[in-house]
């Protein structure tokens, strides 16, 4: 295995804090959703790409904790709270994807609207950071040629006479 | 009630969601994918069957009053193209569990049928044309996958074609969607019915419907533009080749017969003229290419080409009989080609080959193979009284009616030439001794396929012999097509379900 990631230790160093930042932003985005720009999609993207920043910094062992879920279990799980939050106003004799506010008055914040379209949101918030994740983390193993996490990135998702596809090792782009 | 219309879309989607976890395949994943297709085909009778007596079932998603919500709405037409759609996938998942041992299965594939199926159904029961595009695109990313997941390495290359037309066409829906949203302000179908009648002569319009025509066109294989489809399609694996074959193609077909009849004015000439201009070389040039081809998969892809000619006659000639034409036409050749692809698939199996030269002896060793080949083969082309013929003369007497004698010359030297494209397989691969050729007919995996198989040739034959009910029924899909006001008034008179969920609410004291 050859290690392709970023070697500066000033990117190792900030992208830690980096992260952060990124990640409320994210979150910033996603509650400002429903009635301005924003919302589960693109606070999904971002968050996402706070991640792959993170993996470009630290090395498969160290993301696989951090992320202590497969990505693909976490865009499942929000399809099914996607799902969830759709179908349930069928059950109640609304029509699918009705929608529920609430409307609060809470102390200091002031006048709270939540709805269930939140619950919606983070669905799709979870979908999209999975699959993302899921993607890139794909490719970037396989370009670091690491056979093995790459198996188990895909057991599960591919036939069992399928081999990963891994880019050539340097001893082995010379050879050829 | 009004929700059942959303279970063919969400049922495919919670059920592929829900493999996607269950990943390892095993006997009970088969046995439960089969039974939500069963399901599903029940469901799908329902809705049909009421919509039969009440011409046209809406769903306002989320309660939002028309034109602002989203709705689902399914009529007739789309009734049945559901149901078929849900048949034929039925038949197609069943063949490949024949075909393969559960070792051999891709975890992936079934959940990616489920997929692709509900972008399918969603984009039949859409009433709304960004919706629309958002089924086109469920439907194109699981087909991408699917096009890609089982393909040898070096056949990837023939994916490219059909992914990057694809992306084109895509962009392209969306520039239309654009012009219809700055034209009319809207992309509810009903709501855009009632503005566009006094467009007919709009440049903007003629552009954007001219544009629909290429998109449209591209998905369906309209003659210039069906270059990706013989080159991708016999790739996939046969079951999967048989859906896309037999439901690819026609949701193009379905969306353009939505678009032109119950959309767009039908004063608006140019399309429908665009259209017919198309299908004259889409018949002969899709058939003479057809009997170039050395496989059975190649010369079954150009007879697909070429038959969409025939619908495309039906559409462009525009009238409620022609558009019955057609919506039969269409019911016949889902079955039709995707039975024979089916069927090519046995024949594979059996002889190891699907090269014309190469095949031989299946009359002599597997005759029940060589009559579902044959039979099918018949109705593709028209021999009376299966399904094809029936299809056939009504599109003939729309265009004889209509005086299109360019028109009726292509539709019967085309209806030849199947017949000889047919021939051509039948004396290749069943009926001439080819003593080079050895047949494997061992195990018992080709007698089911052929079994899935027959369910389908089972179904044309019925469409054949029995045609009055199913050409009464697309008499009945046409006419409520053409009763433009009943839709418009009952999408757009639907009460606001939302303003009385908010009242209820405040009526609990959440506040």
């Amino acid at each position: 295995m050859i290690d392709t990631r970023v070697k500066s230790p000033i990117l190792a160093f900030f992208i830690r804090y980096i992260f952060f930042f990124i990640t409320i932003f994210a979150v910033y985005i996603f509650l400002k959703g429903h009635n301005a720009p924003g919302g589960g999609f693109i606070a999904g993207i971002i968050f996402a790409i706070s991640l792959v920043i993170l993996n470009m910094a630290l090395s498969a062992d160290e993301m696989k904790q951090i992320l202590h879920y497969d990505p693909l279990q976490i865009a499942t799980t929000g399809l099914f709270i996607a799902y969830g939050t759709a179908i349930a106003p069928v059950f109640f004799g609304y029509p699918f994807m009705l929608h529920k506010m609430i409307h609060l008055h809470v102390p200091l914040l002031g006048n709270l609207h939540v709805g269930t379209p939140v619950l919606l949101d983070f669905g799709v918030f979870l979908v999209v950071v999975g699959v993302t994740t899921k993607m890139t983390f794909t490719f970037s193993h396989s370009s670091d040629s690491d056979i093995n996490t790459l198996a188990q990135d895909e057991s599960g998702l591919s036939n069992t006479n399928e081999e990963p596809v891994v880019a050539p090792t340097n001893e082995q782009a010379t050879t050829e | 009630m009004t929700n059942w219309i959303v279970l063919p879309t969400i049922l495919p989607l919670l059920l592929g969601s829900i493999l996607l976890v269950w990943r390892t395949p095993s006997v009970q994943r088969r046995w439960a994918s089969a039974l939500t297709f069963i399901g599903l085909i029940a469901v799908s009778k329902c809705l049909l069957w009421k919509t039969l007596s009440e011409k046209i079932l809406i769903l306002p998603m989320g309660g939002w009053k028309a034109p602002f919500g989203i709705f689902l709405s399914l009529d007739t037409l789309g009734a049945i193209m559901v149901t078929l759609a849900l048949g034929v996938s039925l038949a197609a998942l069943v063949y490949g569990f024949a075909q393969q041992s559960i070792e051999d299965e891709h975890p992936m594939r079934i959940p990616l049928i489920f997929f692709l199926v509900a972008g399918i159904n969603l984009s039949f029961t859409t009433g709304d044309f960004f919706n629309l595009f958002v089924a086109f695109e469920i439907m194109l990313i699981s087909s991408y996958s699917i096009l890609t997941l089982e393909i040898k390495e070096k056949d990837v290359r023939h994916a490219l074609p059909y992914l990057a037309i694809n992306l084109i066409g895509s962009a392209l829906f969306l520039c239309a969607g654009g012009i219809f949203y700055a034209l009319f302000g809207s992309l509810n179908f009903a709501d855009i019915a009632q503005l566009s009648a006094g467009y007919a002569n709009d440049p903007r319009l003629i552009v954007a419907s001219l544009m629909l025509v290429l998109i449209f066109g591209l998905k369906a294989g309209f003659f210039p533009l069906y270059y990706w489809m013989p080159n991708s399609y016999p790739s996939l694996p046969t079951p999967l080749a048989a859906i896309f074959a037999g439901l690819l193609t026609k949701v193009g077909i379905y969306v353009i017969i939505r678009i032109f009849v119950t959309v767009l004015p039908h004063t608006l000439l140019a399309p429908h003229q665009f259209i017919l201009i198309l299908a004259v070389p889409t018949m002969i040039i899709g058939i003479l290419s057809a009997l170039t081809q050395r496989t059975i998969r190649g010369v079954l892809c150009f007879n697909l080409v070429s038959h969409i000619g025939f619908m495309m006659v039906g559409i462009g000639i525009l009238t409620e009989q022609s558009i019955a034409a057609s919506i039969f036409y269409m019911m016949h050749h889902v079955l039709v080609i995707a039975s024979l692809f089916l069927i090519t698939g046995v024949v594979y199996r059996i002889s190891g080959t699907d090269e014309l030269e190469s095949g031989g002896n299946i009359w002599k060793k597997a005759p029940w193979v060589g009559v579902l080949f044959l039979v099918q083969a018949l109705a593709l082309t028209g021999i009376p009284p299966l399904s094809g013929f029936w299809g056939k003369a009504m599109i003939l007497q729309s265009a004889i009616e209509g005086s299109h004698w360019i028109l009726v010359g292509s539709i019967v030297i085309a209806s030849v030439l199947t017949l000889l494209s047919m021939i051509r397989i039948w004396f290749a691969f069943f009926w001439r001794d080819n003593p080079s050729t050895t047949l494997n007919l061992e195990g018992t995996g080709w007698k089911w396929m052929s079994l899935s198989a027959f369910a389908l040739v089972l179904c044309t034959l019925v469409i054949g012999f029995a045609a009055n009910p199913y050409i009464r029924l697309a008499q009945q899909a046409s006419s409520s097509l053409f009763d433009r006001d009943l839709t418009i008034n009952k999408v757009l008179s639907s009460p606001d379900i939302k303003s009385q969920s908010v009242h209820s609410e405040s009526n609990g004291g959440h506040h």
